[in-house]
């Protein structure tokens, strides 16, 4: 998938765990790995704003493109 | 109070009655048919019986696993599988006994026309199962998507 979830790298240098976040963001633990492991198909505005507002960083610190090789 | 769960265990029981019903129609049908065949048939050339034997049973076999078919459909749906694989799987099955089902019949409208009827209306049925599998594996498919919506 072109986009890729760097959720884990963010949660290292901010040093928080994935429950913490979890709870922070008010979604599941379940659900928070989906979005870990590009598993998500998708992620909402509201989501992602709760995300960049516990982790304190910019959407584009979470979330990055690359092409796919084929392009 | 009537409810869905009610509405799925009758139809559950209306599917095993049909198919115990069927059963007992193919053991009984050798007589069955030739009877039938003695006020249907009158005056028509005789040596038909063995064909329409033969369409009743390869019929009803498909008849019989459209049914069995039909039972787990309505088995998972009891038990809240709605939106799964198996259940586009079982009403494809249940298509390709309907198409199965058109194909004898059509066939069999060489020795007799009126089979004619059953075969434009199991494609007919057939058709429409088709349709009910492209929307639920289309649901799935939505459903899915949502779900891993975060």
């Amino acid at each position: 998938m072109p986009i890729i979830v760097n959720l884990d790298v963010v949660m290292a240098q901010r040093k928080i765990s994935s429950g913490e976040l979890a709870e922070k963001v008010d979604i599941s633990q379940a659900n928070l790995s989906i979005l870990k492991t590009g598993k998500a198909k998708a992620v909402r505005f509201s989501t992602l704003e709760a995300l960049c507002k516990a982790l304190d960083c910019q959407p584009g610190d979470i979330l990055e493109y690359k092409a796919d090789s084929e392009d | 109070m009537w409810n869905e769960k009610k509405s799925v265990t009758l139809s559950k029981m209306c599917t095993a009655v049909l198919l115990a019903a069927l059963a007992c129609f193919l053991v009984i049908a050798p007589g069955t048919v030739k009877w039938l065949m003695s006020f249907t048939l009158a005056g028509l050339p005789d040596g038909r019986y063995s064909y329409f034997l033969i369409t009743v049973y390869t019929g009803g076999f498909l008849l019989a696993l459209l049914l069995v078919f039909l039972y787990l459909l309505l088995d998972n749906i009891s038990k809240g599988s709605i939106f799964c694989e198996k259940n586009t799987s079982l009403l494809r099955k249940i298509s390709f006994c309907c198409f199965g089902g058109a194909i004898i019949s059509g066939i069999s409208t060489i020795y007799y026309f009126p089979w004619l009827f059953i075969a434009i209306a199991a494609i007919f049925v057939g058709l429409i199962v088709r349709v009910l599998k492209n929307l639920l594996a289309e649901a799935i498919r939505i459903k899915e998507e949502n779900e891993l919506t975060i």
